[in-house]
Formats: structure tokens, C-alpha cells, sequence
């Protein structure tokens, strides 16, 4: 195999055989497609707007919540714009939990997902300008295998003088909206929950006194910081018990952090109530 | 009613022995996979009795694996600890890998630690592997000294991520005590067969 152009051609065939079947049979192009979406086409400086992005995810594939569960990675959103944009936490609607193979506990999303960050305009923003706003959009789509997916998305936002000065462009908004968990502040006739036990202790137990309606189940979705390890939960309509300890050298302990508690309503919708779990 | 009180006694001296801080690593046994694609020698935890063991559950078809593959993180740290008398291992415990698959990639990136076929998922469900990667760093004396994530940096944008693997070997190296035992792993799931 003297002359290099015979090497090359056999190497561009040994390689083309050698790829793995799987990835060359699977179509794992536009798995998922993301679009940015601003809640409204205009804002006065001080306004706090919403951006959100749309993700739509080919069938039977998912991506991640907040906390991906015993495996996968959460998917990502960094939203900047000019100088320091004062930019507010990512917010996730109701995941869905899944199993993966080996009997590992996966939340996140299938079909689509729509996930909002709020932001405010900037007080030094000169009304009649345009405010560029960039996100960078990271997930992990996995089905048996798992595909990574980045994109950049931008948006502009019109700066107005006066405050409420457009229509809100927001039906996106307002049909996800209910698709997004509630404080259980806002639902305290739905449900009160009492935590007994703190992190030292054996056992963490969340009693939950449903007011009224009692739902026949309910998951519980905990958003375990890294500096945690959350083991044994056991999930029933008026307890959730579970298992708290410290990972040691990952960093400061925060004072608590968010769960969720998912049920169906009466009409058919998945309702999710955030829950604080106190750590300390 | 002796003997089950000899049981309970015995039973409460092994138990209060392993502190909960000192687990254990399971054992293992399973062959490895040859450079030319056939199954070769069987590895075993007891042919290591009394050096450190990394332990890396891999899968070369997982984004996350590739990524750490590109970068050597792995194949660095193994040649820098192997001189240090610190045997790693790792295991795929995809449950439908070709071999020869496996061979090409572990000659691509020159592989030079035993790569175990765990397709059964035997040796993945005895440590609770939950993601690839996946690491386990057993002490000398056999105890799990860290179990967790590679390092702390999922999306790969650290210049320098911290790497827990590395800083639990140069705390046991240097005789200290482990100051991460434990991470949360972060990966694909380990495609487990069931």
C-alpha cells in the first residue's frame, strides 16, 4: 500500500465499517430543537421580563430537570446580555420521572419543555434602543443512549419609556403557566406540611395535611444540592420520609432546599406544589 | 437461646469493626477485554489485595466518557498513579458492548489498564455504579476511600476543575484522610441489561 491515496481511500472504508452500527442506523439529528421566547416585545428600564426557550424533544427521547435524578445532567440555560444584566434563577416546569435501565430514577421531560429565567432591564437602558439578549442552551437527551445538545439563541427586547406599554406577547407563557409548580404558600388551603427532623437526624419526615381533597398518589421530586446525599425516600399521601446526610469536603451546606410534590387533579392536570426541606 | 446469643454478639463485633465511614469495596472478578477483541485474563479485587484500586465504570458511547477521552483525564491519571503503585481497572457494564467495539477504542486512546466486561451488570450492581464515569478509589486496606464524581465540573468548562480522584490519591499517598469520600456522580446511565 505504497501510493497514499489507496491508503486513504482504505482508511475512509475501514473506518466507515468500523462506526458503530447503532449510530449510524439512529437518526439522532433535531433531537432537540430549542427557541427563545420573551414574554413580551417591550419593557421600560427596572422592568423584570421573562425570557423562555422551547424545547421540543423527539419522542421517546428526554431531557433533564433541575435535578436529573440517579444519572443524566440538567439541563442548562445562561442568559446574558449587555454589561451586568441582573438575571434571576432558571425556572423548571413539573418534571416526570422515568426509569432507566438498571432501575435508576431519572426526572425530566419528554415531548417538550418549556423553561423560563426572568431578568430586569437595566435602569441606564435608553428607551427607543433594543436590549440584545443571548442564551446559551445546554441538555443531555438520552433514550438507551445519551446525545448532548448545545445551542445559542438570541432575542431582542424593545425599551419603551412607560411600563406595561406592550400587549404581552405571551400566549406561550400563559399556556405553560399552570405547567409550572406553585410556592405552597400560594395553595395553603390545598395543603400543610410539617417537617419533623433535620440533617444529623435519622430519619427526615415531611407530614402532609391535605385540607380538603386528599389525591389517591402523589410523587415527590426532591432538588438535592450537591453538598447532600438523599437516600431510602419513601413517598405516601401524607408522609414523605427520607434519609439525610452530608457530603463532606463539597462545600457549604445551603440552610435548605426545593422538592417537589407532583399529584393529579381532579380534572386530569399534574399539579406541583414546591416544598422547602429544611436542612439545618 | 446460646447460640443465638453467640449469633447476636458476633454479629454486633463485626458490625461495630467497620465503622460506617470505612466501607468495604466489594469484590470483584470478571475478564478482561483484549486490544484484538477476544476476552482474555480474568481480574479479580483479590489479585490486588493490599495496593489502591481506581475503579471507573466506563462506556465509550457515553457523551461524557468521550469527552474525558479526549482529554486524557483518565489515561493521564492512570500512568501518573501507576508509578505510584495504584492499580486502576475499569469496567463497562453495558449490557450489549461488542468487544471488538470496545478493543478499537481502547486502542484509539491507548488503553493501558484492564477494561473488565461486565455486560451482566454483576460487578456494577455490587457498587451501585449509577453513571459513567463513575469512580471508586479502594485504600489499601480494601476500605471505599471516595466514591463519586471524576471531578466537579459536568459541562466541562472549568479551566482547572477540581479532580476528586486525584486528590483522594494524593491524600491517601501522603497518609491523610480523604476530605471528599463522597460526590454525587454525574454521566449517563449505566445501561444496565435490567
Amino acid at each position: 500500500m505504497r501510493n497514499p491515496t489507496y491508503r486513504l481511500v482504505a482508511g475512509l472504508i475501514i473506518v466507515l465499517f468500523a462506526l458503530p452500527g447503532r449510530a449510524l442506523a439512529r437518526d439522532t439529528a433535531d433531537l432537540v430543537t430549542s427557541q427563545i421566547v420573551l414574554e413580551r416585545e417591550s419593557a421600560a428600564p427596572g422592568e423584570r421580563v421573562y425570557a423562555g426557550v422551547l424545547f421540543k424533544i423527539k419522542t421517546p427521547w428526554h431531557i433533564y430537570w433541575k435535578n436529573p435524578g440517579e444519572a443524566g445532567v440538567a439541563t442548562r440555560i445562561e442568559l446574558t446580555g449587555p454589561g451586568d444584566l441582573a438575571v434571576g434563577e432558571l425556572e423548571f416546569p413539573t418534571p416526570v420521572s422515568f426509569t432507566q435501565p438498571g432501575n435508576l430514577a431519572g426526572y425530566g421531560y419528554i415531548g417538550e419543555a418549556f423553561l423560563k429565567i426572568p431578568f430586569t432591564v437595566p435602569s441606564s437602558a435608553t428607551p427607543g434602543s433594543e436590549l440584545q439578549l443571548s442564551a446559551k442552551i445546554r441538555w443531555l437527551a438520552c433514550d438507551d443512549i445519551c446525545v448532548p445538545g448545545r445551542a445559542q439563541q438570541t432575542a431582542a427586547l424593545k425599551i419603551s419609556a412607560e411600563q406595561n406599554s406592550s400587549e404581552t406577547n405571551s400566549s406561550l407563557f400563559q399556556s405553560w403557566e399552570e405547567r409550572f409548580p406553585v410556592p405552597l404558600r400560594e395553595v395553603s388551603e390545598i395543603l400543610a406540611v410539617d417537617q419533623s427532623g433535620r440533617l444529623g437526624d435519622k430519619t427526615l419526615r415531611l407530614q402532609l395535611d391535605w385540607k380538603s381533597h386528599s389525591p389517591a398518589q402523589i410523587e415527590w421530586f426532591p432538588a438535592t444540592p450537591k453538598q447532600l446525599k438523599l437516600e431510602t425516600p419513601t413517598v405516601a399521601v401524607d408522609t414523605i420520609s427520607f434519609q439525610l446526610s452530608a457530603l463532606q469536603g463539597t462545600g457549604e451546606i445551603p440552610e435548605q432546599f426545593e422538592s417537589l410534590i407532583v399529584f393529579t387533579t381532579a380534572e386530569g392536570k399534574r399539579k406541583g406544589i414546591e416544598i422547602p426541606v429544611s436542612v439545618q | 437461646m446460646r447460640t443465638l446469643m453467640l449469633a447476636l454478639s458476633l454479629l454486633l463485633v463485626s458490625a461495630s469493626s467497620v465503622s460506617a465511614e470505612q466501607k468495604m469495596a466489594p469484590g470483584f472478578e470478571a475478564v478482561a477485554v483484549k486490544t484484538d477483541g477476544t476476552l482474555g485474563e480474568k481480574v479479580s479485587l483479590d489479585q490486588l489485595k493490599g495496593k489502591m484500586v481506581v475503579v471507573e465504570w466506563t462506556n465509550p458511547d457515553c457523551p461524557y466518557v468521550k469527552r474525558h477521552y479526549r482529554s486524557q483525564t483518565m489515561t493521564k491519571l492512570a500512568e501518573k498513579y501507576g508509578n505510584q503503585d495504584v492499580q486502576w481497572v475499569a469496567v463497562n457494564s453495558t449490557a450489549t458492548f461488542k468487544p471488538a467495539a470496545l478493543a478499537e477504542w481502547m486502542k484509539e486512546h491507548n488503553v493501558q489498564y484492564p477494561v473488565l466486561d461486565d455486560r451482566a451488570g454483576t460487578i456494577g450492581h455490587a457498587y451501585g455504579a449509577k453513571t459513567t464515569p463513575h469512580m471508586f478509589v479502594i485504600d489499601k486496606t480494601g476500605a471505599l476511600a471516595y466514591q463519586g464524581a471524576i471531578d466537579d465540573d459536568s459541562s466541562g468548562d472549568e479551566e482547572s476543575p477540581k479532580n476528586y480522584v486525584s486528590q483522594a490519591l494524593d491524600e491517601l499517598l501522603a497518609g491523610k484522610p480523604v476530605s471528599t469520600p463522597e460526590t454525587k456522580p454525574y454521566g449517563c446511565s449505566v445501561k444496565y441489561a435490567s
